[in-house]
């Protein structure tokens, strides 16, 4: 007698079971079967293999193809699809043969990884690559001091020549002064345009980031000290306690110069304040957004790095624009620019953009009148002969010395010590116009 | 008979959750992407016009088979692009001196003779397989008993198997 449980099932049958598309009943009786037959169990066997080599060569018709449309895990693209039942046969499970690690592939792979290392590192290395770079043909290049020497100075001494983060390239000194060089036939004189491209190397960028770190510790130290200033500037002894001195000595004076102008005076403290004729004006059309003039809050004779006060900062329009010009009360350029950077409640913080100076101006917060705090000492290296304009340079670049990286190096060191150094001198900021 | 309206963001759906695998469909099914994609657009057109949809996977399979069967009409001109692609293939493959890529593309040629010597609808049923579409869904693509739809795979998995065998078979005596 035989019953239900006992007939084989047919190869259809097995292939829906394998498939899982046997209702739960079905399924049940099929396995139930499969204990006990062997051979059905070699059937079902076989059919695995079939399904299994099926889908093979099915996917071997994809190859070569590469549309979005082509996807190469079958489960991938089947996720309604239960993956066939588990095997039950010994030996190697293989993964799908596009998958299998073969000689060639692991040669593409390894110079795959080896290329995207090298260009890691070879990316990673670039910025103090480019320094070398320059460092060495200027040393090898002796003709070429005046402008290679001025770029390894500008990257080895930020606070006298390189520009802020946030500034846009300015035309200062060093530009200016590296375009001629004689004796140096593949190097042309560098216009206008060039010296953007200049500001943009990796040396100008290391110095931009030095000075902005070293701008931010001292904004701290000037801004806030200035406020709780107390103590004499006679009797101070040390650079914080100069800054409080100037600073104390600043605010009364701007107190002073409010005072004056509530009794409806248009003269200032200390030589007198007044509107300067147009200055963004003598400067061949540059456009300025805002104008101070700075001047002593004691009366006492004072410079900023070569310029002496008083003196009027033009900030370059536009607004956006953190770069600013150095100009004479008569509105004349006084051979030195500055970037600036806005603080809290407006106050400023200037950094002078001289070769040869260091240098710093902390101006309080906003009004007409403001109480400021100076400083600036001479810079380690001294390249005033590469400042500002091209007839100058060209005339002293004989004069030239190149300093070499290390040197260049020290004197960074030095100059930012010599800025700390340097006396804090209180002035008055006052806002005036910039036109006619 | 579940019926279903086809606007046009349940079209999208369908065209985001069908196309791909329709389109490997055809391509298995064809030997060629180019026809794959214009028939694969030609099924989703006709899904757009059409008000209702039962079951839309199996729909769209079935449209895109018989789409495939009035291309079949010309077939004489598939079969000599066809045979252009292999000899193309060939020549490429003697400028191409990568071992992969000769396995890859002497597989393929072999895997498509292969499924071309199965039946109509043994070869449907084995590819709407491969793309997902279960029993029921097959069946009602190809117009079958479900409870036949096990017995037509199984039918057309070993003739599969046993042409690409035998193919693969005859080129291995052949002479190198």
């Amino acid at each position: 007698m035989t019953s239900e449980r006992d007939v084989h099932p047919d190869e259809g049958t097995i292939h829906a079971w394998l498939d899982r598309q046997l209702d739960d009943l079905a399924a049940a009786t099929l396995e139930a079967h499969l204990q006990r037959c062997d051979e059905c169990a070699e059937r079902v066997a076989e059919a695995r293999g079939l399904i299994a080599g099926t889908s093979r060569v099915l996917s071997a018709l994809d190859a070569g193809t590469t549309s979005m449309s082509d996807k190469p895990v079958l489960s991938a693209v089947r996720p309604d699809v239960e993956p066939p039942r588990p095997l039950v046969l010994s030996g190697t499970v293989r993964g799908p043969r596009r998958f299998r690690l073969t000689p060639a592939r692991s040669a593409i792979a390894a110079v795959l990884v080896v290329a995207v290392a090298t260009a890691i590192i070879h990316e990673h290395e670039r910025p103090s690559g480019g320094l070398a770079a320059i460092e060495k043909q200027s040393a090898e290049r002796p003709d070429a001091a005046a402008g290679l020497g001025a770029a390894s100075a500008v990257a080895a001494a930020p606070a006298a020549a390189a520009p802020s983060p946030a500034s846009p390239p300015v035309a200062a000194p060093v530009p200016s002064a590296a375009a001629p060089l004689p004796g140096a036939p593949n190097v042309a004189p560098a216009p206008a345009p060039q010296v953007a491209q200049y500001d943009s190397t990796a040396s100008t960028r290391v110095a931009a980031a030095r000075t902005f770190a070293r701008t931010q510790r001292e904004t701290t130290v000037n801004a806030d000290l200035a406020r709780v200033a107390a103590a004499p500037a006679a009797a101070a002894s040390t650079p914080t306690e100069q800054t409080i001195a100037a600073a104390k000595a600043a605010d009364s004076a701007v107190g002073a110069a409010n005072r004056v102008e509530l009794r409806g005076s248009t003269s200032g403290v200390a030589g007198g304040v007044g509107r300067i004729a147009a200055p963004a004006r003598v400067l061949a059309g540059v456009e300025a957004s805002q104008c101070y003039r700075v001047e002593s809050a004691t009366g006492a004779a004072a410079t900023w790095g070569p310029v002496s006060l008083p003196f009027v900062l033009a900030l370059d329009a536009p607004a956006t624009s953190a770069a600013a010009r150095v100009l004479t009360p008569a509105g004349q350029d006084a051979e030195a620019r500055a970037v600036f950077e806005r603080r809290g409640g407006d106050s400023l913080l200037f950094t002078l953009q001289r070769v040869g100076y260091t240098g710093t101006l902390a101006v309080g917060a906003s009004g007409e009148v403001r109480a400021g705090v100076m400083r600036s000492a001479p810079a380690g290296l001294q390249l005033e002969s590469v400042a500002t304009n091209a007839p100058r340079a060209t005339e002293q670049k004989r004069a030239l010395r190149k300093p070499s990286a290390a040197q260049a190096r020290a004197d960074s060191a030095s100059t930012a010590s010599a800025r700390a150094a340097a006396p804090a001198v209180p002035v008055v900021v006052r806002k005036v116009g910039c036109g006619g | 008979m579940f019926f279903i309206m086809v606007p046009p963001d349940r079209l999208t759906a369908l065209f985001a959750e069908y196309h791909a695998p329709l389109v490997r469909f055809l391509t298995r099914r064809l030997g060629d992407r180019d026809a794959a994609e214009e028939i694969a657009q030609e099924t989703f057109m006709r899904a757009m016009k059409q008000e209702t949809i039962t079951s839309d996977r199996s729909w769209l399979f079935a449209v895109a088979s018989n789409l495939v069967r009035d291309e079949g009409r010309r077939s004489q001109r598939q079969q000599r692009r066809l045979e252009l692609l292999r000899e193309q293939e060939q020549a490429e493959a003697v400028v191409e001196p990568e071992p992969t890529s000769m396995e890859r593309d002497a597989e393929r040629d072999l895997a498509r003779r292969a499924v071309a010597m199965l039946g109509e609808r043994d070869r449907d049923a084995l590819l709407m397989r491969e793309e997902g579409l279960d029993y029921d869904e097959i069946a009602r693509a190809l117009d079958l008993s479900p409870g036949s739809v096990g017995t037509t795979l199984s039918r057309a998995r070993r003739r599969l198997m046993e042409a690409y065998e035998s193919l693969q078979a005859k080129q291995d005596v052949r002479p190198a």
